[in-house]
């Protein structure tokens, strides 16, 4: 498993991004609302957003997963993963919202709570920056207040940011722009 | 049928408490879809048509993005949304007709909106005024939740009524009148049915 952080921009070509653009934007694209876009049934923080399986934890992939599997093929290529299954995958929208308390970071999470790789695929250029802490899940929840940034990535189209899984991350809530991305868990 | 030409009606009571908890789970629910619709399309109104009321009005006037979701699409006869359509719509549908004293109603038009707090807004701001379609109609909302975003209606240039969302209640009204919903400004969302009838 990887330790780093990592991260490529344009890791499908750009007619590749609009396509994506175009389909996960479109008109006909199911979104589900989540009313905590970070963590499910989370009363402290009401962060909504909506989300989209392509590919869920059962195995059932939208009819959509095969749009998705380049980002994450070309991914795993970058950085000689061999994965063996995908965990899940999933695509997050959210729309630009004024936060009543101005603060911006949404709630610190774990995916899934096993080995696994995050791959985050930015599908817009957007404000809401993925922020990834040097902290791991130990087997407890910490003290959210004490975990340590370590890097902040700014959503661009067409950029992957992949890092071990079990490190705690979180997102910022966009103001300006539609946030869009495609996030996998693989192992 | 009763009067409804220049009439408001909001009713607190038409469902019960059972049928709006349950409604309120389902349309916030991972069953039920949205769309997000082009940036020129998802507004109240977006038809040169209105330009004399956004002058009126501009100063009140904010805009932002909203997820939908169709139940019935205008001048389509298949439904666009056939389980929401019987599971939700219609009760719904049912209630009203029995209110108005109809046996029979004829839909034109029913969808989900969904708004989050957007930038700019305050308690006394709303989206555009508009009337859902220039032919007399029928037009309800149904409140999916406890939220702000009051629903405001006007006479000319002057608002006679605003309606607060509470979840379960219904305000059928005259298509004529016009009418502007706003975001929430101190609820993370606001969902509402809107329903419009032909008559």
């Amino acid at each position: 498993m990887i330790d780093d952080i990592l991260i490529f921009d344009d890791i499908v070509d750009k007619k590749y991004q609009l396509e994506i653009i175009d389909k996960v934007l479109g008109k006909d694209f199911d979104w589900y609302f989540e009313k905590d876009i970070s963590v499910a049934d989370n009363n402290n923080q009401q962060r909504p957003g909506f989300s989209h399986y392509f590919h869920k934890k059962n195995g059932d992939i939208s009819k959509y997963g095969n749009l998705s599997l380049p980002i994450l093929n070309e991914a795993c290529d970058k950085i000689n993963f061999k994965r063996k299954n995908i965990i899940q995958g999933r695509s997050f929208l959210q729309l630009p919202m004024n936060v009543k308390d101005n603060h911006l970071v949404d709630s610190p999470h774990i995916d899934v709570y096993e080995k696994h790789l995050v791959i985050l695929y930015y599908v817009l250029d957007s404000d809401g920056d993925t922020i990834i802490y040097s902290d791991k899940y130990e087997s407890e929840i910490p003290n959210f207040k004490e975990l340590k940034e370590v890097k902040r990535i700014k959503p661009k189209q067409g950029r992957v940011v992949m890092f071990n899984g079990l490190h705690w991350h979180t997102a910022c809530q966009p103001e300006k722009n539609v946030r869009c991305v495609i996030n996998y868990d693989v192992d | 049928m009763i009067d409804i030409k220049n009439k408001i009606y909001i009713n607190d009571s038409l469902v019960n408490s059972e049928f709006s908890k349950k409604t309120e789970d389902f349309l916030l629910g991972w069953k039920m879809p949205y769309y997000l619709p082009k940036e020129n399309e998802e507004y109240s109104v977006s038809n040169k048509a209105y330009e004399e009321v956004i002058k009126k009005f501009k100063n009140n006037i904010v805009e932002g993005r909203q997820y939908c979701h169709h139940i019935v699409r205008k001048n389509e006869s298949e439904l666009a949304s056939p389980l929401i359509y019987d599971e939700i719509a219609t009760p719904i549908i049912k209630e009203i007709a029995s209110f108005i004293k109809v046996d029979k109603i004829d839909v034109d038009r029913i969808k989900v909106n969904l708004q989050n707090p957007i930038f700019n807004s305050n308690k006394d701001k709303h989206n555009t005024p508009h009337i859902d379609d220039r032919k007399n109609h029928l037009a309800a909302i149904y409140y999916g939740n406890n939220s702000d975003g009051d629903t405001f209606f006007f006479e000319n240039d002057k608002m006679i009524k605003r309606v607060n969302p509470v979840n379960g209640r219904l305000v059928i009204f005259d298509g004529n009148i016009m009418h502007a919903g706003r975001h929430p400004i101190n609820n993370p969302y606001r969902v509402v049915i809107n329903f419009n009838f032909n008559l």
